[in-house]
């Protein structure tokens, strides 16, 4: 017998790592696949880690787990390390302990993937996770038997996976008499339910986005009646899509577009209806003439809007029936998520508005999904955000999960007039050393943005925009960029300038801006000097590093002119170095074609800078917040 | 240009019997039938003359003030839109009221022209205000609608048409070409049965309101969302702009609709057997509420109204219509008949007992019955109550629709009465109690569990009760 295969991405190992504790060693989560119909092979994306206190039961865990992550990816099973070496029978003896523990209802099949890390405790070296090993466990016959790991790219997940996304609008209704929480309680729990059920019943449909398709969950009721059958693979169903949009996206793409379309995900979006005539709909109701019940009770009626917001990944090749079924398993862990919450929130007879949201980390293959309640703001659920971080081995320094970090989808990307990121797209530099960039996304201002005649004096102004900018799209703030007026007031308020100067054409400097910062944002920032442009090339390696620990652009001012350094390419061996300019003197509308190719956002060489003049850098610091 | 006026064939023989009877008196009433929606053309397919004001209509205009001299020249602008609204609600989807006509010795007449024109505006905006009007409202006022005056003159046989576009109320009117020709027999039809399942809580304030009112609110957000359905036609979501017949018949399941077509035109002797009209089965999609609101709403109510059951539809739409037109035409009828019947049992509940002072209350709406419209295949419905029997919907035939049926003519069985047991209150659905699951994994077995479930219950209404003769044909389709 062939031993069977298990896909890995490389992302896996490295999220393992990050939890893996060699002086205690135990469970350390959740291995999360993505299972494939045709191939058989499911494929690891991650890990889940276990963040509750060691009390929590791990069903409760992996309830935390999977409520956060889109339908498609479920619990394949655990990451575990031991002293002990990897053999079946030790493999078999520890999963057996889980068993008992009741994790045999949370995984979906009755095959895990379970992996033992042997870590030595004597040493200091920090669990060496090459010494881990893969086995199937069956939890019915309580055997294990090694597997074959294949790794493979974290960006094959966009090849060979379709993103599902469904939207649609619910609405919860129960009875709220101000003191009687507990029968309040049940209510909620009850009009879940009923919203659960609803879902699974035949009656609601899933048409599929801009095509004739409607898709149901039982396939004995085709409803398509299309040149499409339930049992296609699913890839089919992009066929069906009328494509309106995507003749106006490449004007703005530019060149980048080619590149990105090949690295973009192919996405099915679909709306949750209901059928509201015939068999389907007729479920457990009267089928005679209409009877109007009514009674007189008075009574507190709660009416919440529950707005599904859903994704799933499914293997290309899986079966087009495979999608509904998703879609219901979705709606089914937001609805469960929104209970939650709603409950979590419930404070004083006020009731939270549950909305869901999808975040893309950087480095994470697959979109996280929580749902936060309206009341809240950001600020106020970092507690819930820090458990986020560490279940899914993020970077515990930034915000990656704010609102302001959600995922937007390709087709709402519109209404956005500035551009986002203009230099992604140019031609390499041409000094083939390290490159080194901002990280996230920024949007480019310039000159006559905003209606407003800045043109001559405004540059100062337009880079810090920039630069504000950033700190929004990477949920730092929600306070979008500062208007010119914003900008001056805030020196006014500090006492570094004059009443007067609100409303004035005066120039500001790279202090200025960096007191701005401050002032508006609470961002620190760190001054650079340098008495002549020439001298910026020996800077190369501390901009370099700025680059690659605080990755904010950096504002630059000398002489007259202001510009915002965007990276640097440098080479050690031949000490050439290239700086990526965001130059804010533009003037002309926002077509990406013009700025990139008459170097408005481009490589410079060091001649750039002016020898003559001394220079002033505002290397804005990133604050260490989630 | 003006519009053109295409009067079904047979409508021919019943003028000729109209103007028969007219002697020298004027007959009023009203014109029936489908705007083209395309083209600027009408299909009349239907004239009903007003009721005489004089005899005891205990259904239909009861609160009609009967003393009310009327000379025999001028026209009661108010009787004929009363009249105007009880047909309304006998039509099926598609038909409706679009003008009147008017039969009398002279064309000279100039008194009568102005109070014909009075007559239109009044049927007009009577209509405008009906609970259906309100319901199927779309989003933009339409610039022009036009409505029809016939003036038949009972000397000289002469046709005059006019268009009005009622709209503008300054519009002199167009004059207008009127013809026959016989073009109903291929209008397709289009059926569905719609089942309501209406749980609305009942503002405080409100819970003392008549029931008319109440009801009128209750049902408020479902004709909404019907009305922003989409609908499938046979199973099959099609473009708006496409027209609903094919040139060529579309395979498959045509085979069943047309089979079912023909059983129904085997009364109808003189229809070519061979090639009746189609039959499109409809599904109404729609979102599962309309409430756009993203905030919390915390209401203090006074009661709940629950309204259960199901509806059958009908409409029907000429040969050339568009997906869109058939599918507003559906959804209009389902508005129509859900409207219709709430209005008839507040009016009759109104009648009965103070329907305020109860704390419970359970009603059951009228039955909608179906009749043949003269020898074509269009229906036409009347709602007969519990205590009714078929010779009541006969007599509202007659006599609001200036139909003769048979008792024999009459569908009753397309909608059928609640059996003892299923009169109950509806309780918060507590069904899922016995099995409760915990699934935190995927959820695959529970929506199995629950399409089980589902079987189950349709097996038991199934044998439980005779369903109509429509439901039955959806299985097949759905076994297909």
């Amino acid at each position: 017998m062939a031993a069977k295969i298990v896909h890995m991405l490389p992302v896996v190992k490295k999220q393992v790592k990050q939890h893996v504790k060699v002086d205690d060693p135990g469970l350390l989560g959740f291995l999360l696949g993505i299972p494939s119909t045709k191939t058989g092979i499911p494929t690891v994306v991650g890990l889940g880690a276990l963040v509750g206190s060691d009390g929590t039961a791990l069903q409760q865990e992996a309830e935390d787990t999977l409520l956060h992550l889109p339908a498609g990816i479920r619990l394949a099973g655990v990451a575990y390390t031991s002293e002990k070496p990897p053999t079946p029978d030790y493999v078999s003896t520890q999963c057996l302990r889980f068993v008992q523990a009741g994790l045999k209802d949370v995984f979906v099949t009755n095959e895990w993937i379970i992996q033992h890390i042997q870590v030595d405790p004597t040493t200091e070296n920090e669990g060496d996770v090459q010494l881990s090993k893969l086995f199937l466990y069956d939890s019915t016959s309580g055997s294990a038997a090694p597997v074959d790991v294949r790794e493979v790219e974290d960006s094959s997940l966009l090849s060979t996976t379709l993103l599902l996304r469904l939207q649609g609008q619910l609405s919860l209704e129960f009875e709220y008499n101000p003191g009687e929480d507990d029968d309040m309680f049940k209510a909620i729990e009850e009009g879940f339910r009923n919203l659960q059920e609803k879902i699974a019943t035949p009656a609601t449909i899933f048409h599929l986005t801009d095509s004739d398709v409607l898709l149901r969950q039982h396939e004995t009721v085709d409803a398509t009646l299309l040149p499409l059958s339930y049992h296609d693979p699913c890839h089919r169903l992009l066929q069906f899509v009328a494509r309106s949009g995507t003749e106006e996206l490449p004007k703005k793409g530019g060149n980048k577009d080619s590149k990105a379309r090949s690295n973009t995900q192919d996405m099915l979006s679909m709306q949750l209806l209901f059928q509201q005539t015939g068999l389907e709909a007729m479920a457990m109701l009267p089928s005679c003439v209409p009877i109007i019940h009514s009674e007189k009770r008075n009574f507190h009626n709660v009416c919440l809007p529950v707005s599904i917001n859903v994704t799933a990944y499914i293997h290309r090749d899986d079966p087009v029936s495979r999608v509904p079924q998703l879609m219901v398993e979705a709606v089914s862990r937001q609805l469960r998520g929104m209970e939650a919450c709603l409950n979590m929130h419930f404070q004083g007879g006020q009731f939270c508005v549950p909305a869901a949201y999808h975040f893309l980390a950087p480095g994470m293959p697959h979109l996280l999904t929580a749902v936060y309640p309206s009341s809240l703001p950001d600020d106020t659920l970092e507690w819930y955000r820090k458990d986020l971080h560490q279940r899914f081995s993020l970077p515990t320094d930034r915000p990656l999960l704010r609102r302001q970090n959600a995922y937007v989808f390709p087709e709402d990307q519109h209404g956005d007039i500035f551009l986002t990121n203009p230099h992604e797209g140019l031609p390499p530099s041409g000094v083939k050393g390290d490159v080194t960039v901002v990280q996230g996304r920024y949007r480019y201002h310039h000159y006559m943005q905003d209606r407003m005649n800045d043109s001559g004096w405004g540059c100062a102004y337009r880079s810090l925009q920039t630069i504000c900018s950033w700190y929004n799209l990477q949920g730092y703030t929600d306070r979008t960029a500062p208007t010119h007026r914003e900008i001056q007031q805030a020196l006014v308020d500090v006492g570094d300038k004059p009443v007067t100067f609100v409303g004035s054409r005066k120039w500001i400097g790279s202090i200025e801006v960096s007191t701005c910062l401050n002032q508006l944002l609470g961002v620190t920032s760190r001054i650079m000097f340098v008495s002549s442009g020439a001298d910026l090339g020996g800077k190369s390696r501390e901009l370099a590093l700025h680059f690659q620990t605080q990755g904010t652009p950096i504002m630059i001012g000398g002489g007259v002119l202001a510009h915002t350094i965007l990276g640097v390419d440098f080479s050690d061996q031949t000490g050439q170095i290239k700086f990526l300019i965001l130059d804010p003197h533009y003037e002309g509308g926002e077509d990406l074609s013009v700025i990139q190719g008459k170097g408005w956002c481009g490589w410079k060489s060091v001649d750039f800078w002016d020898k003559t003049t001394f220079y002033n850098l505002c290397l804005p610091q990133r604050p260490e917040i989630i | 240009m003006g519009r053109t006026v295409i009067a079904e064939d047979l409508l021919q023989d019943r003028i000729q019997e109209i103007l028969k009877t007219s002697g020298k008196g004027i007959i009023t009433g009203l014109l029936v039938g489908q705007a083209h929606g395309q083209k600027r053309e009408d299909y009349v397919v239907h004239l009903i003359r007003t009721p005489k004001i004089e005899e005891d209509t205990q259904q239909a205009g009861k609160k009609k003030k009967k003393g009310s001299a009327t000379r025999s020249e001028s026209l009661d602008s108010q009787w004929i839109a009363e009249h105007a609204k009880q047909v309304q609600r006998m039509l099926p989807g598609g038909l409706n009221i679009l003008g009147i006509f008017v039969v009398l010795p002279s064309e000279e007449n100039r008194n009568i022209q102005s109070q014909l024109i009075q007559v239109l505006y009044t049927v007009h905006k009577t209509l405008l205000k009906t609970p259906w009007q309100k319901a199927v409202k779309t989003e933009v006022d339409e610039e022009e609608q036009h409505r029809i005056v016939l003036q038949i003159c009972s000397v000289t046989k002469k046709f005059t048409t006019k268009t009005f576009n009622v709209v503008d109320p300054r519009d002199s009117g167009t004059v207008a070409e009127w013809k026959f020709q016989s073009v109903v027999s291929q209008w397709p039809l289009l059926h569905t049965a719609v089942t309501v399942n209406i749980n609305i809580p009942v503002l405080r304030g409100e819970a003392t309101k008549s029931l008319h009112q109440q009801l009128d609110t209750a049902i408020g957000p479902f004709c909404e969302c019907i009305m922003q359905g989409l609908c499938t036609f046979n199973g099959v979501l099609r473009k708006g702009d496409q027209p609903l017949l094919a040139q060529e018949p579309p395979q498959s399941k045509k085979g069943h609709g047309k089979g079912k077509g023909r059983h129904k035109e085997s009364k109808t002797s003189h229809q070519p057997t061979s090639d009746g009209p189609e039959m499109f089965c409809v599904q109404i999609l729609s979102k599962a509420t309309n409430n756009k609101s993203k905030e919390v709403m915390v209401t203090e109510c006074g009661g709940t109204v629950f309204i259960r059951g199901l509806i059958q539809a009908r409409a029907y739409v000429h040969s050339k219509a568009t997906v869109a037109q058939a599918s507003q035409a559906i959804r209009e009828d389902v508005v129509r008949s859900l409207t219709a019947r709430c209005e008839l049992l507040a009016e009759d509940v109104l009648e009965v007992k103070d329907f305020t002072a109860d704390q419970e209350e359970m009603d059951i709406t009228p039955r909608r019955v179906f009749g043949r419209l003269h020898d074509t295949h269009l229906s036409v419905c009347d709602y007969m109550f519990e205590d009714e029997g078929v010779e009541d919907c006969t007599a509202r035939c007659q006599e609001l629709l200036d139909i003769t049926l048979a008792p024999d003519d009459v569908e009753i069985d397309a909608e059928r009465l609640p059996e003892p047991e299923e009169l109950e209150k509806p309780m918060c659905e507590l069904m899922g109690d016995e099995e409760e699951e915990e699934t935190d994994g995927e959820d695959v077995v529970n929506a199995q569990a629950s399409w089980e479930k589902w079987k189950k219950s349709y097996i038991g209404t199934m044998i439980g009760a005779g369903i109509a003769v429509v439901v039955s044909g959806l299985f097949m389709y759905l076994e297909n």
